[in-house]
């Protein structure tokens, strides 16, 4: 996993609860890294599990929720630090099927070892279908992104979220726009 | 916990975090570095490359540029509507302008001689739908002159791709057109000088042939009289000497007949065995006392009759077996003539002259059929001969569509063979070796009216001669009108007539003659012409001429003519009678079946139809004729119905069928299709009327004597 998750999810944690809560699920934590992460590293991604695992624990709130909250707030690192992707597409379902047939090619030629959930798109008319697939079950980051990109397009929208498999590696995003 | 550790544990991991982004950062310049080093080692083999790549295309377009520079190719570029941009310096010296004089000037109003401009634009369109070609256009000079050059064309591109204009590449060629002209001019005046050489060869030759023709003829009767042995020593002389010369003139002229084309295949029945057979008893005869032994060995599978030009085939034999025979002082020579296949209409047939003469080696045989050309000197000297006889031989053969060949073995002799693709007829060709003989006998014994029309003194002489020497008589007429006049005084059998003479010609008198209501009306008449062309000949058949003789002829030709046409012999017949005197035997081109069966042998009855059919025969065709043109259908198909049963009283069934159609069919034709078959039925009829007069003559002699 790539350390600018850790460091954006750090620094998340530091905005709503303070360091405090940073060090204590580091502490807590049993990391092969120290839980020290610099954005351009590549790290296990067990270590996010379980400081996130910890950080529920610890501010008692549940996982996919702070996940998806996760997605929200990386939303807006992207945003800045690759604008040029947003630039490039001017509707919310164009830029949505431009991060498998585009960004994420672009993301292997800079990281080739980068791991990358797939995103399987389909339009028909006012809906989009989109399939995550990834061995890290983590589609409620997805989700945050989604929703914060429907909403940098000035889009209203209803999103269905659906399980195609129990651990949940596979899932539906249905988007209709309003 | 104290806010210090807090703080502590946070410097302590970003510390550790910058650290290992500074080795990761490290890592990655020394990376990007080495790929740096690597894309710059690239960039330069690519700019070896390129370098090495335009040195290479810069030398390849000096050296073709020298090349075409060298090439004497004028170049000059235009653009797209024509207008010069660049001229090469090899084109400026073609046409005397200098590069600066031609830039921004149209190329073809410039350059290119009026005439040659659509050319030159329809060649430009076929280019620019991407069709090459080269053209052969005049251009102009600078100092007005003309030029003839070659010219082909390439459109070039800008870099772009877009068309930006053609290179037109020029040849001059104004020698090699001089050079044309004067072949063009030097062949058709050598065309022509062959053309006069030829008409002065036919026309020399034939006149030639007329004085010769006294001398032969005169030397014949000489021959007759009472001569010493002296002056018969010089007569030989004179007459070898003067067969010679006709020989060799008959041969000039057969080659110059032959080069004009205007010799035609004549293809009769023919029945082979017996021509061939009756060819090489003449050579056995003619070399009975020399010690060269003539055969024919004839393949019996030949059992038809064939359609062949047998005058043709002969000369080609006579040529072969006379060749034959000069070469071979002592041995044989043999006419093999065999059946090398057949379909069902069509013989293959090999003809071969083998001798067992002096033969050829390898280098004469190469030659032996070019014109004029002897095995050398000495042969000329020791055998005589013109060099053309194999020439003529071979070009007859091929106007026969067949291919004449030799094989030849220097001391043991020459076979030269021939094949002929030979349709034959259903007639099965019986060898009666009486017939032969009768064609052998010289002189008709039957006594003959015969009337000679001739205004030259000389040929009347030979020709009157000849006859006394045979008992046979001749009146003589000196034109077409003395013609006339004489012919309508008694009977004639035969009359030979000029066709050039004052007063009337031959032609005229007989179409008179033809036409006069008299029993003498359809007497042979044998045209005497020197002309050898068939156009000749052709006229003389129109005017209603038998036959014909050509002058100079020899005793031997002449007898044939009267053979042709005498009348039944009279003692022959007697013979035919002793030896079956029960039936009279109809002339073959007679029903004899239908006669036997309409008759009964009652020969009185059938003389007495005879002589009815004879006597109304013209008139009933004539009235025929006159309906046909003036009458009625209905009045013609009453005619039609009256003729029809008369042809098959007198044994010419097949016209009364013929009748038979026409009147069922008549009204039903036009006037054209009625007109044609009345003229053909009587032309047919027509035919008959001699056949049938000779007919009424042997069946009056037949009952005259039983």
């Amino acid at each position: 996993m790539k350390g600018i998750v850790f460091s954006e999810f750090f620094e998340m944690v530091e905005e709503k609860f303070g360091y405090e809560v940073v060090d204590s699920i580091i502490e807590k934590s049993d990391l092969p890294s120290g839980g020290s992460y610099t954005a351009i590293g590549t790290y296990h991604h067990s270590e996010i599990v379980a400081l996130l695992m910890n950080l529920s624990d610890e501010v008692k709130v549940d996982p996919q929720t702070l996940l998806k909250a996760f997605g929200e707030y990386l939303f807006d690192t992207f945003l800045k630090s690759y604008p040029q992707f947003f630039e490039a597409q001017s509707s919310a379902f164009g830029f949505l099927e431009s991060i498998d047939n585009h960004i994420h090619i672009e993301v292997r030629k800079l990281y080739p070892e980068a791991t990358l959930p797939r995103f399987e798109t389909k339009i028909e008319g006012d809906k989009l279908t989109m399939v995550y697939t990834s061995e890290r079950k983590m589609s409620a980051l997805a989700e945050g992104l989604i929703h914060k990109t429907m909403h940098h397009y000035n889009t209203p929208f209803e999103l269905k979220k659906e399980l195609l498999n129990q651990e949940g590696s596979t899932v539906k995003f249905q988007i209709t726009t309003l | 916990m104290s806010n210090l550790e807090l703080l502590e544990r946070r410097i302590l991991r970003e510390r550790k975090a910058r650290k290992e982004a500074e080795g990761i950062l490290e890592a990655k310049a020394l990376e990007l570095f080495k790929a740096n080093s690597e894309l710059q080692q690239l960039n330069n083999n690519l700019e070896k490359e390129v370098n090495r790549r335009s040195k290479l295309l810069k030398e390849n377009e000096t050296k073709y540029r020298s090349v075409i520079e060298n090439m004497e190719l004028g170049l000059l570029e235009t653009d797209n509507n024509g207008l010069i941009l660049k001229a090469y310096q090899k084109f400026n010296e073609l046409t005397g302008y200098e590069e600066n004089e031609l830039i921004g000037k149209n190329a073809n109003t410039t350059l290119v001689v009026e005439q040659f401009i659509p050319v030159v634009e329809n060649m430009r369109g076929k280019r620019l739908k991407g069709e090459s070609g080269v053209d052969e256009i005049k251009i102009r000079k600078k100092d007005g002159t003309e030029l003839w050059v070659i010219k082909s064309s390439t459109p070039f591109f800008d870099e772009k791709g877009n068309l930006a204009g053609h290179i037109g590449i020029h040849y001059d060629i104004t020698d090699r057109k001089k050079m044309e002209d004067k072949l063009r001019v030097a062949r058709k005046m050598a065309i022509e000088a062959q053309q006069a050489e030829k008409q002065f060869l036919a026309s020399m030759s034939h006149e030639i042939r007329t004085p010769l023709n006294a001398i032969i003829g005169m030397t014949h009767l000489l021959n007759d009289t009472a001569l010493n042995h002296e002056q018969r020593g010089y007569l030989d002389v004179l007459s070898s000497s003067a067969s010679i010369l006709k020989n060799l003139i008959s041969d000039i002229l057969d080659i110059s007949k032959i080069d004009a084309g205007s010799l035609e295949v004549n293809l009769k029945t023919v029945n082979l065995k017996a021509e061939t057979f009756k060819l090489i008893n003449i050579f056995k005869a003619k070399s009975s006392e020399s010690k060269v032994d003539f055969s024919l060995e004839f393949d019996d599978n030949i059992k038809n009759q064939v359609f062949c030009d047998v005058q043709l085939l002969n000369q080609v034999l006579i040529n072969l077996l006379g060749n034959a025979e000069k070469f071979t002082q002592e041995g044989s020579v043999k006419l093999k003539v065999t059946l090398q296949a057949h379909d069902s209409n069509c013989y293959v047939i090999l003809f071969e002259v083998k001798d067992t003469g002096i033969g050829m080696s390898p280098l004469e045989l190469e030659k032996v059929f070019e014109q004029f050309t002897q095995a050398n000197a000495e042969i000329r000297r020791n055998y005589g001969g013109t060099g053309l006889g194999l020439t003529i031989s071979k070009r007859l053969v091929d106007l026969m569509g067949g291919y004449i060949d030799v094989s030849s073995k220097q001391g043991e002799g020459s076979n030269f063979y021939f094949t002929l693709d030979l349709k034959f007829s259903d007639q099965i060709a019986d060898l009666d070796i009486k017939e032969i003989k009768d064609i052998q006998l010289n002189i008709p014994t039957t006594p003959m009216e015969i009337m000679v029309v001739e205004d030259n003194e000389m040929n009347i002489k030979y020709i009157s001669s000849l006859l006394k020497k045979w008992n046979l008589k001749a009146d003589i007429s000196w034109n077409g009108q003395e013609a006339i006049d004489n012919f309508k005084k008694k009977h004639y059998d035969l009359i030979f007539m000029d066709l050039n003479m004052p007063v009337m010609d031959g032609f005229e008198a007989t179409r008179v003659l033809r036409k006069t209501p008299h029993p003498n009306r359809n007497v042979p008449i044998i045209a005497l012409t020197a002309s050898t062309f068939l156009s000749k000949k052709e006229l003389a058949l129109q005017a209603g001429m038998t036959d014909f003789l050509s002058k100079p002829f020899t005793p031997e030709q002449l007898a044939e003519i009267l053979n042709k046409y005498a009348p039944e012999d009279l003692s022959a017949l007697a013979e035919i009678h002793t030896e079956d005197n029960l039936s009279f035997r109809f002339n073959k081109k007679l029903d004899e079946n239908h006669l036997n069966l309409v008759y009964e042998n009652d020969l009185e009855h059938v003389e007495a139809m005879f002589e009815v059919f004879l006597d109304i025969v013209d008139e009933e065709l004539e009235i025929l004729n006159n309906n046909a043109k003036i009458g009625t259908k209905e009045e013609v198909k009453k005619q039609a119905h009256k003729m029809k049963p008369t042809f098959s009283m007198v044994g010419i069934t097949h016209l009364t069928k013929k009748m038979e159609y026409f009147e069922d069919n008549v009204l039903e034709m036009d006037s054209l299709k009625i007109d044609n078959f009345v003229r053909s039925f009587s032309l047919e009829m027509k035919e008959y009327i001699p056949i049938l007069q000779e007919e009424l003559h042997k069946i009056r002699v037949f009952n005259n004597n039983t």
